[in-house]
Protein backbone atom coordinates (compact mmCIF):
# COMPACT_ATOMS: atom_id res chain seq x y z
CA UNK A 1 0.00 0.00 0.00
CA UNK A 2 2.54 2.79 -1.03
CA UNK A 3 2.74 5.01 -4.08
CA UNK A 4 4.92 4.63 -7.00
CA UNK A 5 7.08 7.16 -6.12
CA UNK A 6 8.33 5.75 -2.34
CA UNK A 7 8.23 2.32 -3.91
CA UNK A 8 10.91 3.93 -6.93
CA UNK A 9 13.30 4.74 -4.02
CA UNK A 10 13.49 2.17 -2.49
CA UNK A 11 13.80 0.09 -5.41
CA UNK A 12 16.49 2.31 -6.64
CA UNK A 13 18.53 1.80 -3.66
CA UNK A 14 18.80 -1.43 -3.47
CA UNK A 15 21.02 -3.40 -6.22
CA UNK A 16 22.80 -6.45 -8.06
CA UNK A 17 25.35 -7.35 -5.08
CA UNK A 18 27.77 -7.15 -8.15
CA UNK A 19 27.28 -3.30 -9.00
CA UNK A 20 26.66 -2.42 -5.16
CA UNK A 21 28.68 -1.56 -2.69
CA UNK A 22 29.69 -4.63 -1.55
CA UNK A 23 31.34 -5.62 -4.18
CA UNK A 24 33.98 -2.85 -3.66
CA UNK A 25 34.77 -3.71 0.09
CA UNK A 26 34.73 -7.39 -0.86
CA UNK A 27 37.25 -6.85 -4.02
CA UNK A 28 40.54 -6.28 -1.67
CA UNK A 29 40.05 -9.89 0.47
CA UNK A 30 37.26 -11.60 -1.34
CA UNK A 31 34.07 -13.16 -0.46
CA UNK A 32 34.76 -13.72 3.70
CA UNK A 33 33.29 -12.18 6.89
CA UNK A 34 33.92 -12.76 10.21
CA UNK A 35 31.27 -12.65 13.20
CA UNK A 36 32.58 -12.49 16.43
CA UNK A 37 30.89 -14.50 18.66
CA UNK A 38 31.09 -15.64 22.87
CA UNK A 39 33.64 -18.34 23.90
CA UNK A 40 31.39 -21.34 24.59
CA UNK A 41 30.67 -21.41 20.81
CA UNK A 42 34.42 -22.16 20.13
CA UNK A 43 34.22 -25.94 19.81
CA UNK A 44 30.62 -25.84 18.06
CA UNK A 45 33.02 -24.03 15.31
CA UNK A 46 35.97 -26.53 15.18
CA UNK A 47 34.97 -27.98 11.90
CA UNK A 48 32.59 -25.50 9.57
CA UNK A 49 29.19 -24.95 10.22
CA UNK A 50 26.38 -22.49 9.78
CA UNK A 51 25.77 -19.43 11.54
CA UNK A 52 22.72 -18.56 13.98
CA UNK A 53 20.74 -16.12 12.53
CA UNK A 54 19.98 -13.55 14.86
CA UNK A 55 16.11 -12.87 15.73
CA UNK A 56 16.61 -10.47 18.67
CA UNK A 57 14.32 -7.36 18.86
CA UNK A 58 17.00 -5.20 19.59
CA UNK A 59 18.59 -5.43 16.42
CA UNK A 60 19.31 -2.86 13.69
CA UNK A 61 17.71 -4.48 10.57
CA UNK A 62 15.68 -7.32 11.96
CA UNK A 63 16.15 -10.88 11.84
CA UNK A 64 19.30 -11.75 9.59
CA UNK A 65 22.71 -12.99 10.10
CA UNK A 66 25.06 -10.37 11.06
CA UNK A 67 28.66 -10.65 10.58
CA UNK A 68 31.38 -7.99 9.43
CA UNK A 69 33.25 -8.10 5.73
CA UNK A 70 36.43 -9.05 6.41
CA UNK A 71 37.73 -5.83 5.25
CA UNK A 72 37.46 -4.91 8.61
CA UNK A 73 38.48 -8.10 10.67
CA UNK A 74 38.58 -6.64 14.07
CA UNK A 75 35.34 -4.11 14.18
CA UNK A 76 32.57 -6.43 15.35
CA UNK A 77 35.11 -7.84 18.15
CA UNK A 78 33.30 -6.33 20.83
CA UNK A 79 30.29 -9.42 20.47
CA UNK A 80 32.95 -11.76 21.48
CA UNK A 81 36.64 -13.36 21.54
CA UNK A 82 36.10 -15.85 19.36
CA UNK A 83 36.26 -14.94 15.15
CA UNK A 84 33.86 -17.73 13.19
CA UNK A 85 35.31 -16.74 9.35
CA UNK A 86 33.22 -17.98 6.59
CA UNK A 87 33.39 -17.72 2.65
CA UNK A 88 29.76 -16.85 1.20
CA UNK A 89 28.65 -16.59 -2.56
CA UNK A 90 26.98 -12.90 -3.03
CA UNK A 91 26.01 -13.38 -6.47
CA UNK A 92 22.45 -12.46 -7.41
CA UNK A 93 22.11 -11.16 -3.71
CA UNK A 94 19.51 -7.99 -3.95
CA UNK A 95 22.19 -5.10 -1.85
CA UNK A 96 20.10 -2.29 0.49
CA UNK A 97 23.20 -0.36 0.98
CA UNK A 98 21.62 1.99 4.19
CA UNK A 99 25.24 3.70 4.21
CA UNK A 100 23.72 6.10 1.60
CA UNK A 101 21.46 8.78 3.26
CA UNK A 102 19.20 8.43 -0.10
CA UNK A 103 18.59 4.63 0.70
CA UNK A 104 17.96 5.30 4.70
CA UNK A 105 15.90 8.19 3.29
CA UNK A 106 13.89 6.00 1.09
CA UNK A 107 13.36 3.29 3.99
CA UNK A 108 12.27 6.42 6.08
CA UNK A 109 9.60 7.66 3.52
CA UNK A 110 8.51 4.05 3.87
CA UNK A 111 8.17 3.86 7.23
CA UNK A 112 6.22 6.96 7.48
CA UNK A 113 3.46 5.88 5.16
CA UNK A 114 2.91 2.54 7.22
CA UNK A 115 -0.48 1.91 8.29
CA UNK A 116 0.92 1.15 12.15
CA UNK A 117 3.27 4.40 11.64
CA UNK A 118 1.43 6.50 14.54
CA UNK A 119 1.75 3.30 16.90
CA UNK A 120 5.13 3.50 16.08
CA UNK A 121 5.69 7.14 17.30
CA UNK A 122 3.09 7.05 19.44
CA UNK A 123 3.49 3.67 21.57
CA UNK A 124 5.47 2.18 24.00
CA UNK A 125 5.98 -0.56 21.91
CA UNK A 126 8.74 0.49 19.10
CA UNK A 127 11.56 -2.40 19.60
CA UNK A 128 9.36 -4.82 18.53
CA UNK A 129 7.58 -2.34 15.80
CA UNK A 130 10.67 -1.54 14.35
CA UNK A 131 11.97 -5.22 14.08
CA UNK A 132 8.34 -6.24 12.26
CA UNK A 133 8.26 -3.48 10.09
CA UNK A 134 12.31 -3.68 8.99
CA UNK A 135 11.50 -7.64 8.68
CA UNK A 136 8.32 -6.67 6.13
CA UNK A 137 10.70 -4.23 4.14
CA UNK A 138 12.88 -6.61 3.57
CA UNK A 139 10.78 -9.46 2.82
CA UNK A 140 8.50 -6.74 0.16
CA UNK A 141 11.68 -5.60 -1.63
CA UNK A 142 12.95 -9.38 -1.45
CA UNK A 143 16.55 -7.67 -0.08
CA UNK A 144 18.83 -10.43 0.20
CA UNK A 145 21.98 -7.91 2.66
CA UNK A 146 21.66 -4.84 4.05
CA UNK A 147 25.00 -3.03 4.45
CA UNK A 148 25.33 -0.63 7.30
CA UNK A 149 27.46 1.31 9.77
CA UNK A 150 27.47 -0.01 13.28
CA UNK A 151 25.69 1.75 16.15
CA UNK A 152 27.72 0.38 18.42
CA UNK A 153 31.34 0.22 18.50
CA UNK A 154 34.15 -1.03 20.25
CA UNK A 155 36.76 1.03 21.45
CA UNK A 156 39.96 1.53 18.80
CA UNK A 157 38.51 -1.20 16.94
CA UNK A 158 35.56 -0.02 15.27
CA UNK A 159 35.07 3.30 13.13
CA UNK A 160 31.06 3.76 12.81
CA UNK A 161 31.41 5.77 10.36
CA UNK A 162 34.11 3.51 7.86
CA UNK A 163 33.67 0.30 8.66
CA UNK A 164 30.23 -1.21 7.15
CA UNK A 165 28.43 -4.65 8.61
CA UNK A 166 26.53 -6.96 6.48
CA UNK A 167 22.77 -8.05 7.67
CA UNK A 168 22.37 -11.15 5.58
CA UNK A 169 19.10 -12.42 4.92
CA UNK A 170 18.32 -16.58 4.97
CA UNK A 171 14.75 -17.11 2.81
CA UNK A 172 12.35 -19.96 3.64
CA UNK A 173 10.77 -22.26 0.59
CA UNK A 174 7.57 -19.49 1.52
CA UNK A 175 9.53 -16.51 1.08
CA UNK A 176 9.47 -15.24 4.55
CA UNK A 177 12.87 -14.61 6.43
CA UNK A 178 14.03 -17.59 7.62
CA UNK A 179 15.28 -17.50 11.63
CA UNK A 180 17.00 -21.21 12.06
CA UNK A 181 20.73 -21.22 11.08
CA UNK A 182 21.93 -19.46 7.56
CA UNK A 183 22.48 -21.75 4.45
CA UNK A 184 24.38 -18.20 2.76
CA UNK A 185 27.23 -18.25 5.91
CA UNK A 186 27.22 -21.94 6.11
CA UNK A 187 30.56 -22.78 6.12
CA UNK A 188 31.75 -20.96 9.85
CA UNK A 189 34.90 -22.01 11.80
CA UNK A 190 36.54 -21.07 14.65
CA UNK A 191 39.34 -18.73 12.86
CA UNK A 192 40.60 -15.93 15.03
CA UNK A 193 41.25 -15.70 18.63
CA UNK A 194 41.26 -11.58 20.57
CA UNK A 195 43.09 -11.03 23.81
CA UNK A 196 40.12 -8.67 24.69
CA UNK A 197 36.75 -8.41 26.16
CA UNK A 198 34.33 -5.62 26.08
CA UNK A 199 30.83 -4.73 28.46
CA UNK A 200 28.47 -4.97 25.78
CA UNK A 201 25.48 -3.59 28.15
CA UNK A 202 25.11 -0.91 30.87
CA UNK A 203 21.82 -2.13 33.19
CA UNK A 204 20.29 -3.86 30.48
CA UNK A 205 21.04 -0.90 27.37
CA UNK A 206 23.02 -1.47 24.64
CA UNK A 207 26.14 0.24 25.44
CA UNK A 208 26.96 2.70 22.28
CA UNK A 209 31.16 3.07 22.99
CA UNK A 210 32.57 -0.22 24.21
CA UNK A 211 35.51 0.34 26.19
CA UNK A 212 38.62 -2.06 26.18
CA UNK A 213 38.54 -3.58 29.83
CA UNK A 214 41.71 -5.65 29.50
CA UNK A 215 44.55 -3.37 27.13
CA UNK A 216 43.51 0.08 28.56
CA UNK A 217 45.39 -1.47 31.56
CA UNK A 218 47.71 -3.39 30.19
CA UNK A 219 49.15 -0.60 27.86
CA UNK A 220 49.62 1.46 31.66
CA UNK A 221 51.87 -0.83 32.60
CA UNK A 222 55.13 -0.85 31.65
CA UNK A 223 56.77 -4.34 32.74
CA UNK A 224 55.48 -7.43 30.99
CA UNK A 225 56.09 -10.35 29.81
CA UNK A 226 54.55 -13.40 28.35
CA UNK A 227 54.61 -17.28 28.26
CA UNK A 228 52.27 -20.02 26.96
CA UNK A 229 49.78 -21.30 28.80
CA UNK A 230 50.93 -25.31 28.11
CA UNK A 231 54.48 -24.82 29.42
CA UNK A 232 53.12 -22.27 32.49
CA UNK A 233 50.75 -25.42 33.72
CA UNK A 234 53.55 -27.61 33.52
CA UNK A 235 56.28 -24.62 34.95
CA UNK A 236 57.23 -25.32 38.70
CA UNK A 237 58.62 -21.69 38.84
CA UNK A 238 55.25 -20.43 37.96
CA UNK A 239 54.28 -19.29 41.66
CA UNK A 240 57.65 -17.52 41.98
CA UNK A 241 57.29 -16.00 38.79
CA UNK A 242 53.96 -14.51 39.65
CA UNK A 243 55.27 -12.88 42.91
CA UNK A 244 58.05 -11.58 41.02
CA UNK A 245 55.83 -9.45 38.51
CA UNK A 246 53.58 -8.43 41.49
CA UNK A 247 56.60 -7.25 43.53
CA UNK A 248 58.12 -5.42 40.57
CA UNK A 249 54.76 -3.48 39.50
CA UNK A 250 54.82 -6.02 35.96
CA UNK A 251 52.38 -8.54 34.23
CA UNK A 252 52.44 -11.61 33.28
CA UNK A 253 50.52 -12.51 30.13
CA UNK A 254 49.73 -16.32 29.63
CA UNK A 255 48.41 -16.81 26.14
CA UNK A 256 47.20 -20.05 24.38
CA UNK A 257 49.78 -20.55 21.83
CA UNK A 258 48.86 -20.27 18.42
CA UNK B 1 2.62 -28.19 30.53
CA UNK B 2 5.10 -31.16 29.41
CA UNK B 3 8.80 -30.99 30.42
CA UNK B 4 9.83 -30.51 26.72
CA UNK B 5 7.21 -27.39 26.82
CA UNK B 6 8.44 -25.71 30.07
CA UNK B 7 11.98 -25.98 29.07
CA UNK B 8 11.58 -24.58 25.93
CA UNK B 9 9.32 -22.37 27.27
CA UNK B 10 12.64 -20.92 29.39
CA UNK B 11 14.54 -20.66 26.57
CA UNK B 12 12.23 -18.98 24.61
CA UNK B 13 11.37 -16.58 26.97
CA UNK B 14 15.40 -15.96 27.73
CA UNK B 15 15.85 -15.41 23.42
CA UNK B 16 12.69 -14.11 22.83
CA UNK B 17 12.48 -10.84 25.66
CA UNK B 18 14.68 -8.20 25.55
CA UNK B 19 14.95 -7.67 29.09
CA UNK B 20 17.53 -9.88 29.31
CA UNK B 21 19.67 -8.02 27.22
CA UNK B 22 21.34 -8.68 23.55
CA UNK B 23 24.24 -11.11 25.20
CA UNK B 24 21.71 -13.40 27.05
CA UNK B 25 19.21 -13.24 23.97
CA UNK B 26 21.97 -13.91 21.75
CA UNK B 27 23.43 -17.25 23.48
CA UNK B 28 20.01 -18.52 24.36
CA UNK B 29 19.01 -18.24 20.41
CA UNK B 30 22.53 -19.79 19.71
CA UNK B 31 21.71 -23.01 22.30
CA UNK B 32 17.77 -23.48 21.35
CA UNK B 33 18.89 -24.01 17.79
CA UNK B 34 21.27 -26.39 18.88
CA UNK B 35 18.17 -28.31 20.61
CA UNK B 36 15.99 -28.21 17.42
CA UNK B 37 18.68 -29.93 15.32
CA UNK B 38 18.88 -32.55 18.07
CA UNK B 39 17.16 -35.62 17.64
CA UNK B 40 13.32 -35.45 17.24
CA UNK B 41 13.26 -32.23 19.10
CA UNK B 42 11.98 -30.34 17.06
CA UNK B 43 9.25 -32.62 15.98
CA UNK B 44 8.17 -33.00 19.14
CA UNK B 45 8.30 -29.44 19.61
CA UNK B 46 5.62 -28.63 16.73
CA UNK B 47 3.54 -31.41 18.23
CA UNK B 48 3.49 -29.54 21.29
CA UNK B 49 2.82 -26.02 20.24
CA UNK B 50 0.27 -27.04 18.15
CA UNK B 51 -1.64 -28.30 21.09
CA UNK B 52 -1.34 -25.05 23.06
CA UNK B 53 -4.52 -23.75 24.47
CA UNK B 54 -4.10 -21.19 26.90
CA UNK B 55 -2.31 -17.41 26.23
CA UNK B 56 -0.75 -17.58 29.68
CA UNK B 57 1.29 -20.66 28.74
CA UNK B 58 3.96 -18.25 27.72
CA UNK B 59 4.91 -14.57 28.34
CA UNK B 60 3.95 -12.36 25.18
CA UNK B 61 7.53 -11.85 24.17
CA UNK B 62 7.04 -15.96 23.83
CA UNK B 63 4.08 -15.85 21.79
CA UNK B 64 5.61 -13.28 19.76
CA UNK B 65 8.32 -16.06 19.05
CA UNK B 66 6.35 -19.18 18.99
CA UNK B 67 3.82 -17.21 16.50
CA UNK B 68 6.93 -16.06 14.06
CA UNK B 69 8.49 -19.83 14.24
CA UNK B 70 5.01 -21.30 13.65
CA UNK B 71 4.80 -18.98 10.36
CA UNK B 72 7.80 -20.08 8.90
CA UNK B 73 7.57 -23.60 9.60
CA UNK B 74 3.72 -23.27 8.47
CA UNK B 75 2.12 -24.63 11.83
CA UNK B 76 -1.25 -23.86 12.44
CA UNK B 77 -2.63 -22.73 15.64
CA UNK B 78 -6.05 -22.80 16.50
CA UNK B 79 -8.62 -19.71 15.64
CA UNK B 80 -9.38 -19.57 19.09
CA UNK B 81 -6.31 -19.05 20.51
CA UNK B 82 -5.37 -16.56 18.09
CA UNK B 83 -8.50 -14.71 19.01
CA UNK B 84 -7.33 -14.54 22.81
CA UNK B 85 -4.51 -13.21 22.51
CA UNK B 86 -5.48 -10.76 20.04
CA UNK B 87 -7.93 -9.27 22.79
CA UNK B 88 -5.44 -9.62 25.38
CA UNK B 89 -2.58 -7.57 23.21
CA UNK B 90 -2.41 -3.77 23.15
CA UNK B 91 0.12 -3.70 20.84
CA UNK B 92 -1.32 -2.99 17.08
CA UNK B 93 2.66 -4.68 15.86
CA UNK B 94 2.05 -7.88 18.33
CA UNK B 95 -1.50 -7.64 17.03
CA UNK B 96 -0.28 -7.86 13.85
CA UNK B 97 2.14 -10.89 14.12
CA UNK B 98 -1.79 -12.79 14.67
CA UNK B 99 -3.42 -11.39 12.15
CA UNK B 100 -0.42 -12.48 9.90
CA UNK B 101 -0.16 -15.53 10.95
CA UNK B 102 -3.86 -16.08 11.08
CA UNK B 103 -3.92 -15.35 7.59
CA UNK B 104 -0.76 -16.81 5.95
CA UNK B 105 -2.25 -19.91 4.80
CA UNK B 106 -5.90 -19.13 3.69
CA UNK B 107 -6.88 -19.90 0.67
CA UNK B 108 -8.90 -16.51 -0.70
CA UNK B 109 -10.49 -15.89 -3.63
CA UNK B 110 -11.03 -11.76 -3.96
CA UNK B 111 -14.75 -11.57 -4.46
CA UNK B 112 -15.28 -7.97 -4.20
CA UNK B 113 -16.30 -5.32 -1.58
CA UNK B 114 -19.10 -6.59 -0.70
CA UNK B 115 -18.69 -8.99 2.20
CA UNK B 116 -20.22 -7.90 5.41
CA UNK B 117 -18.60 -8.65 8.38
CA UNK B 118 -20.37 -11.58 9.67
CA UNK B 119 -20.25 -13.17 6.02
CA UNK B 120 -16.18 -13.08 5.79
CA UNK B 121 -14.66 -16.29 5.03
CA UNK B 122 -12.71 -16.26 8.04
CA UNK B 123 -13.86 -17.36 11.31
CA UNK B 124 -10.73 -15.63 12.94
CA UNK B 125 -11.39 -12.27 11.28
CA UNK B 126 -14.77 -12.26 11.88
CA UNK B 127 -14.18 -12.69 15.73
CA UNK B 128 -11.92 -9.57 16.01
CA UNK B 129 -14.16 -7.45 13.60
CA UNK B 130 -17.39 -8.31 15.45
CA UNK B 131 -15.37 -8.04 18.78
CA UNK B 132 -14.70 -4.75 18.32
CA UNK B 133 -17.58 -3.27 17.07
CA UNK B 134 -19.30 -4.63 20.16
CA UNK B 135 -19.19 -1.71 22.24
CA UNK B 136 -19.47 -3.77 25.20
CA UNK B 137 -20.82 -1.02 28.15
CA UNK B 138 -21.56 -3.85 30.38
CA UNK B 139 -17.86 -4.98 30.33
CA UNK B 140 -16.67 -1.59 29.35
CA UNK B 141 -18.90 0.55 31.81
CA UNK B 142 -16.60 3.62 30.51
CA UNK B 143 -17.35 3.20 27.05
CA UNK B 144 -19.53 5.90 26.55
CA UNK B 145 -16.56 8.05 28.03
CA UNK B 146 -14.48 7.14 25.44
CA UNK B 147 -14.24 6.81 21.21
CA UNK B 148 -16.84 3.73 20.36
CA UNK B 149 -14.10 2.70 17.50
CA UNK B 150 -10.85 2.96 19.82
CA UNK B 151 -10.82 -0.73 19.83
CA UNK B 152 -11.89 -1.10 15.75
CA UNK B 153 -9.08 1.64 15.03
CA UNK B 154 -6.62 -0.65 16.21
CA UNK B 155 -8.01 -3.89 14.61
CA UNK B 156 -8.21 -1.66 11.33
CA UNK B 157 -4.63 -0.59 11.48
CA UNK B 158 -3.35 -3.97 11.82
CA UNK B 159 -5.45 -5.78 9.26
CA UNK B 160 -4.23 -2.66 6.85
CA UNK B 161 -0.62 -3.07 8.12
CA UNK B 162 -1.06 -6.60 7.19
CA UNK B 163 -1.88 -5.91 3.56
CA UNK B 164 -2.70 -9.15 2.19
CA UNK B 165 -6.21 -8.99 -0.27
CA UNK B 166 -7.50 -10.97 2.27
CA UNK B 167 -7.19 -8.25 5.31
CA UNK B 168 -7.12 -5.06 2.89
CA UNK B 169 -11.12 -6.98 2.26
CA UNK B 170 -11.55 -7.37 5.07
CA UNK B 171 -10.77 -3.62 6.33
CA UNK B 172 -13.35 -2.74 3.78
CA UNK B 173 -15.74 -4.65 5.76
CA UNK B 174 -15.01 -3.36 8.71
CA UNK B 175 -15.01 -0.03 7.31
CA UNK B 176 -18.43 -0.49 5.90
CA UNK B 177 -20.21 -2.31 9.06
CA UNK B 178 -23.10 -0.35 10.14
CA UNK B 179 -22.52 0.10 13.98
CA UNK B 180 -22.25 3.52 16.47
CA UNK B 181 -18.79 3.72 15.65
CA UNK B 182 -19.15 3.65 12.49
CA UNK B 183 -18.93 7.44 11.53
CA UNK B 184 -15.29 7.79 13.87
CA UNK B 185 -13.82 4.90 12.01
CA UNK B 186 -14.40 6.25 8.93
CA UNK B 187 -12.71 9.67 10.08
CA UNK B 188 -10.09 8.04 11.61
CA UNK B 189 -9.39 5.93 8.16
CA UNK B 190 -9.47 9.46 6.60
CA UNK B 191 -7.40 11.39 9.09
CA UNK B 192 -4.43 8.69 8.61
CA UNK B 193 -4.91 8.58 4.79
CA UNK B 194 -4.88 12.67 4.56
CA UNK B 195 -1.50 12.42 6.69
CA UNK B 196 -0.03 10.59 3.17
CA UNK B 197 1.64 11.65 0.05
CA UNK B 198 -1.04 12.09 -2.58
CA UNK B 199 -0.06 8.66 -4.80
CA UNK B 200 0.31 6.79 -1.21
CA UNK B 201 -3.28 7.90 -0.39
CA UNK B 202 -4.61 6.98 -4.10
CA UNK B 203 -3.33 3.28 -3.28
CA UNK B 204 -5.04 3.23 0.12
CA UNK B 205 -8.49 4.39 -1.18
CA UNK B 206 -8.21 1.85 -4.26
CA UNK B 207 -7.45 -1.17 -2.06
CA UNK B 208 -9.81 0.04 0.74
CA UNK B 209 -12.53 1.58 -1.33
CA UNK B 210 -13.95 3.28 2.29
CA UNK B 211 -18.10 3.73 1.91
CA UNK B 212 -18.41 7.69 2.23
CA UNK B 213 -19.09 9.42 5.33
CA UNK B 214 -21.99 12.38 5.65
CA UNK B 215 -20.50 15.83 5.08
CA UNK B 216 -17.35 14.00 3.53
CA UNK B 217 -14.99 17.36 3.79
CA UNK B 218 -12.27 14.55 4.83
CA UNK B 219 -12.78 12.85 1.98
CA UNK B 220 -12.23 16.51 -0.31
Amino acid sequence: MIGETIRNAVERSIEPSEQSRLRSILASTGPYAIKFVKSRWASAYFSPDRLKISETPALTWGTATYVTPLAFPLSSALYGRVGLVTDFDPSGWRVFDATDPAARAAYVNWVRVQPAFFDLVLTVHSTYANHLLRNKFREDFRVDCVLFNPDQEAELHTDRRQHVWMAVTDWTPQGTIDSSKSARLGRARFTVLIDEDFVLEDQGLPIQRAARQIESVTQRITGRSAIGVSQARLDPNLPAYVINHYNSGEYLHVYIEP
Amino acid sequence: MSELLALARDFIEKMANPVYGYATNEDYSARFAELLRSEGFEGRLREEISTLRRPDALTSYGWLWVIGWAKSRRIPLPDDLLTELFEEWSSVFARCAIVDLATAELEYEPRGRDLSVQDFPSPFLVSIMTSATELGEEIYPTAELGRPSGRAESVLIALLQVGRPITLDAASALLRHEWRGQRQLLEYFWTLCNSLDPETREVWIRDVNPPPIEGDRLRS
